[in-house]
């Protein structure tokens, strides 16, 4: 539909330079557009953006911090009840102390048997000895 | 989101432009133009899914312009002024150049409207006329007669001019 080559006439009207935008509607639109509001991030931007190298090097270090972070070997726990020695052991250490705790806190508050007096060789009382002479 | 500032100076003066020749008046191209900007200024997030920018902000406008006919209840009268015709192109320095301007002026309005958004999309946006169908929904065909009517009434209202054109 638009293979026809234009006329001589359309070819001048096509160069006929239009009006553009009065100066002062321009000046009406650029004044509506709202400013925006710097964010966070928008004024580190502006904190970096006059020096590139700055930024760079920020750039170049957290990523270094990053790929040694995930190029250390992290230990893999796989968590079992047969895996899993250290807490059952230390579960039973502790009852096991408690255990010792109370019987001797009980051992201590058993009231004590009379002591038994030692066997000690006396001399016979004199009856002892008139009963023998008699 | 698009940026306002490059949209203005990258589609403003094509955008007016189509205004002043399908309102045909300057008030009424400034009056569509402020009211399309202020859509935009609210919702700059209408242009992100356009192809075209400068396609969907012509076919913005047309719509921009078709609601202020309806609300003036009459398109007679934008037409009325139209053809009290105004300066659609810059002035030339050259007073043979700007005298083939001013009589263009003049053929230009006393088209109706649709033969004048046409012409303009045609000549002066390059557009195809699928496209330019597309943002006047109209079939291509139409907008294709629609222009050579245009073109013919132009060309005989410029006959003198244009034989001049022609003959060198």
């Amino acid at each position: 539909m638009n293979t026809a080559e234009p006329s001589p006439l359309e070819q001048r009207l096509t160069h006929l330079p239009t009006r553009g935008l009065p100066p002062g509607l321009r000046a009406d639109c650029l004044r509506q557009i709202p400013q925006p509001v710097p964010s966070w991030s928008r004024r580190i931007l502006d904190l970096f953006s006059p020096n590139p190298w700055a930024w760079s090097t920020l750039a170049f270090a957290w990523i270094l911090c990053a790929v040694l972070h995930l190029a250390q070997p992290q230990p893999v726990v796989i968590l079992s009840a047969r895996s899993a020695p250290a807490p059952l052991q230390t579960d039973s250490e502790t009852i096991r102390l408690l255990a010792l705790q109370r019987a001797t806190r009980e051992e201590l508050l058993r009231p004590s048997p009379p002591p038994i007096p030692p066997a000690v060789d006396r001399p016979r009382s004199r009856l002892h000895s008139t009963n023998h002479l008699a | 989101m698009a940026d306002l500032h490059h949209l203005l100076d990258t589609h403003g003066d094509a955008i007016y432009g189509f205004l002043l020749q399908i309102t045909g008046s300057e008030a009424d191209a400034s009056d569509v133009f402020q009211e399309l900007w202020r859509k935009l200024v609210e919702r700059p997030a209408l242009l992100d899914d356009a192809r075209d920018p400068r396609g969907f902000l012509l076919r913005m406008a047309r719509n921009q312009f078709i609601d202020l006919t309806r609300r003036r209840q009459t398109r007679e009268r934008i037409h009325a002024e139209a053809s009290s015709g105004i300066p659609l192109f810059d002035t030339s320095p050259d007073p043979d150049e700007q005298a083939f301007r001013d009589a263009l002026q003049t053929a230009l309005a006393q088209l109706p409207a649709d033969q004048r958004a046409v012409l303009h999309l045609k000549l002066w946006e390059g557009l195809t006329f699928d496209a330019i169908a597309t943002l006047l929904d109209i079939p291509p065909n139409t907008a294709a007669s629609r222009y050579r009517y245009g073109l013919d009434k132009i060309r005989d209202h410029l006959r003198p001019l244009y034989n001049e054109i022609q003959s060198p």
